[in-house]
C-alpha cells in the first residue's frame, strides 16, 4: 500500500507554500517532511490524510482518497496531529480504544477482538501496564506512546505524524523514532514531519524538504539533506563527512 | 464503570421519589390508593383524579425534563469539548424562551402545545448555530462562554421587549410571565406526551452520536481522521440539543444548571465514554429534577418555579468547576 501524492500544491493568503510536489510513501519505509516554520508541513500532512484541501491528487493503494468513505480512509491512514488532545478523565484504554472506531458499526460497542487489539497495541509501544491510568497523569513521552498505540489500533498501513517529537526530550524522541523505525521495518508506511534535520537524516529513508519559498524537493536523505542546500533554506551551517551522518555546525557565540 | 453501586442507588432514589411524589400532597391519598390506580383497580374518584390526572403526569414530566436536560448537557459538553458548556449557560435556553415568548404574545399557543414547543426548538437551534460558528473560529473556553452570555443577554432583552409590549394587554402579559417563570403545576398527559416524544427522539439521536462524541474528546482533527464526519456530527448534535432544550423550556420554563451539574456527576460515576455517560446523565437528571419538584411542592404555600431551585443549587457547583479548571490551568 503506497500513499501517493501528485502535483500537490497549497496556497495560504495568496502565498504559495509549495506547488507541483510529487511524493510516494511506500510500505516498509519511513519518510520525513522538513522545512522552516510556516513552510506548509502541517498543511501537506493534513492534505495527505484527506483532512484538508490540497491542489493535485492523493491516492492510497491506487484509490483516490476522496473516493474512500471516511471510516475506510481511517482504516487505511492513521494520523497524529501536532498537539494531540485528550479530554480530562480519559484513561489510556479509552484513548487507544478510539483507534478501533473505524472498525465498528455506528451502534456497536467494543468487541472482545477490539479489546485484544488495544492490548496488543499497548504492548507494541510498551504501555501495557498503564491500561487504567488517567492520560493526565502520564509524562509527555508516555503520552506520545499512548497516541502511537491509538494509531496502531486502527490497523492502518500508513501512519502520518505531525512533529511527534516536538514536546519530547532527546531520549524520548529517540525512543519514539526507534519504535516508528521498527514499525516501518515491519511493513508499515511512516510519514512524519520533523524539525530536527539530524534526526530526519538518521531515521528517514526519504525526505521531503519544503523550502518556504514555494518550492519543494523530494529524494533520498543524502540528496535532500545536503549541507549546501540546507544552508540556503535554513541559513544554518551543516556538514556531512564522507556519507556519514548530518551534523549541525553551531555558530560561535560569545558568552 | 467506576461506581455502578452509586448509579444503582440513584435509580432506587428515583423510584422512591416517584412513589413519594404520588402519595404526598394535598388530599387524602393512601399508599394503597396509589398502588390500586397504577394497577388499574377501583379507587375513590378523588384519589384517582389526584394520582392519575394530576400527580402522575406531573411527576413523569419532571422525570422526562430532568433526563432530557441531563442528556442535552452531556451532548453539549461533548460537542463543544467544554466542561462548562450547557444549554442554560450558553444562552440556548434563553433563545428557546425568547422564541416561545414571541409565539405566546402572538397568540400562537391557541393552535396547540406543539406550536410553542416547535418555536422554542427553533430559538434554541438559532443560538446553537451562532455558537457553532463562533467555536469554529475560536474554541477557547472563556470566549465561548462569553459568546453564550452575550447571546443570552440579547435573547433576554428581546424577551423583555415582548413583555413590555404585552403588558399593555394584561392577560397576554401575565401568560408570558407565567410561562417564563416555569412550573410543573397543572401539567397534563398532553404535556408529558410532548416531552416524552422529544426525549425519545433525542435519546435515539444521542445513541447515534455517541461514537462521534467519544472521538471528539481527542480533538476535531483526530476525530475526523478516525472517520467522523464533523459537519454531520455538528448538524445532528445541534438539532438534538435544540430539540431537547427547546421542548424542556417550552414545557416547564428555563431550568438552568441541570445540564451543567449532571454530566459532571455522571462522569465521576461512569467515566468519559458516552455509551455510559449519556444514559447515566439522563438517569441522574431525572432523579435530580424529581427531587427538585418534590422540594418546590413542599416549601410554603406557593409552589416555587423549579428553575429557581436549580439555579440556587447549581451556581455553587458551577463556581467549583470553574475554580478547579483555573487551578488545572495554573
Amino acid at each position: 500500500m503506497t500513499l501517493h501524492g501528485q502535483q500537490l500544491g497549497a496556497t495560504v493568503g495568496g502565498r504559495v507554500l509549495f506547488s507541483g510536489l510529487d511524493l510516494e510513501v511506500p510500505s516498509g519505509s519511513m519518510s520525513a517532511i522538513v522545512g522552516p516554520n510556516g513552510s506548509g508541513k502541517s498543511t501537506l500532512i493534513r492534505g495527505l490524510c484527506g483532512l484538508g484541501d490540497l491542489e493535485g491528487s492523493v491516492s492510497h493503494g491506487g484509490r483516490p482518497l476522496h473516493e474512500l468513505e471516511p471510516r475506510a480512509r481511517a482504516r487505511a491512514i492513521a494520523y497524529l496531529p501536532q498537539q494531540a488532545a485528550a479530554a480530562p478523565g480519559m484513561t489510556v484504554q479509552d484513548v487507544v480504544m478510539l483507534g478501533r472506531l473505524p472498525h465498528r458499526t455506528r451502534l456497536a460497542g467494543p468487541s472482545s477482538a477490539d479489546r485484544e487489539h488495544v492490548l496488543q497495541s499497548l504492548e507494541t509501544v510498551g504501555m501495557q501496564d498503564f491500561v487504567e491510568r488517567s492520560i493526565q497523569t502520564l509524562s509527555g513521552g508516555e503520552r506520545q506512546r499512548v497516541m502511537l498505540a491509538r494509531m496502531l489500533a486502527t490497523e492502518a498501513n500508513t501512519m502520518v505524524l505531525d512533529e511527534p517529537t516536538a514536546a519530547l526530550d532527546v531520549g524520548h524522541a529517540l525512543e519514539l523514532l526507534g519504535t516508528l523505525r521498527g514499525l516501518a521495518s515491519a511493513g508499515r508506511a511512516i510519514l512524519l514531519a520533523l524539525h530536527d534535520l539530524t534526526l530526519a537524516d538518521a531515521y528517514a529513508d526519504r525526505v521531503v524538504c519544503l523550502t518556504g519559498s514555494g518550492t519543494a524537493e523530494v529524494g533520498s536523505r543524502e540528496e535532500v539533506l545536503d549541507p549546501v542546500k540546507l544552508h540556503k533554506v535554513f541559513g544554518v551551517q551543516f556538514s556531512r563527512q564522507n556519507g556519514g551522518p548530518l551534523r549541525l555546525e553551531l555558530p560561535v557565540t560569545t558568552r | 464503570m467506576k461506581r455502578p453501586s452509586t448509579l444503582l442507588a440513584v435509580a432506587v432514589v428515583l423510584v422512591v421519589a416517584l412513589w413519594c411524589s404520588l402519595v404526598l400532597g394535598p388530599g387524602d391519598v393512601q399508599h394503597g390508593d396509589v398502588a390500586a390506580v397504577l394497577l388499574g383497580r377501583e379507587v375513590p374518584p378523588l384519589a384517582r383524579a389526584l394520582v392519575w390526572d394530576l400527580r402522575l403526569p406531573r411527576s413523569l414530566l419532571a422525570v422526562t425534563i430532568g433526563a432530557a436536560l441531563g442528556l442535552a448537557g452531556a451532548i453539549t459538553q461533548g460537542l463543544f469539548r467544554n466542561p462548562l458548556a450547557e444549554p442554560g449557560v450558553l444562552g440556548v435556553s434563553s433563545g428557546a424562551a425568547m422564541a416561545g415568548a414571541i409565539g405566546l404574545a402572538a397568540g400562537l399557543d391557541a393552535s396547540g402545545p406543539w406550536v410553542i414547543a416547535g418555536l422554542a426548538c427553533l430559538g434554541a437551534i438559532a443560538v446553537l448555530l451562532v455558537l457553532m460558528l463562533w467555536a469554529r473560529a475560536d474554541a477557547r473556553l472563556s470566549t465561548l462562554i462569553l459568546c453564550g452570555v452575550a447571546l443570552a443577554s440579547v435573547c433576554g432583552a428581546i424577551t423583555t421587549l415582548v413583555l413590555s409590549v404585552g403588558i399593555e394587554r394584561w392577560e397576554i402579559g401575565m401568560k408570558v410571565v407565567r410561562w417564563l417563570m416555569g412550573s410543573f403545576d397543572g401539567r397534563s398527559w398532553v404535556h408529558l406526551s410532548v416531552g416524552a416524544t422529544a426525549l425519545g427522539l433525542g435519546g435515539a439521536l444521542a445513541a447515534w452520536l455517541r461514537q462521534d462524541l467519544d472521538a471528539l474528546q481527542l480533538g476535531p482533527a483526530t476525530a475526523s481522521s478516525l472517520g467522523v464526519d464533523l459537519r454531520r456530527t455538528w448538524r445532528v448534535g445541534i438539532t438534538t440539543v435544540g430539540l431537547l432544550a427547546g421542548i424542556c423550556t417550552a414545557l416547564t420554563g428555563v431550568i438552568g444548571f441541570v445540564g451543567l451539574v449532571v454530566p459532571h456527576i455522571a462522569r465521576g460515576l461512569v467515566g468519559t465514554g458516552h455509551s455510559r455517560l449519556l444514559p447515566a446523565a439522563a438517569l441522574i437528571g431525572a432523579a435530580l429534577m424529581l427531587l427538585v419538584d418534590l422540594l418546590t411542592r413542599s416549601v410554603g404555600a406557593v409552589a416555587l418555579p423549579p428553575g429557581v431551585i436549580t439555579i440556587l443549587l447549581g451556581t455553587p457547583v458551577f463556581l467549583v468547576v470553574l475554580s478547579r479548571m483555573r487551578a488545572e490551568v495554573a
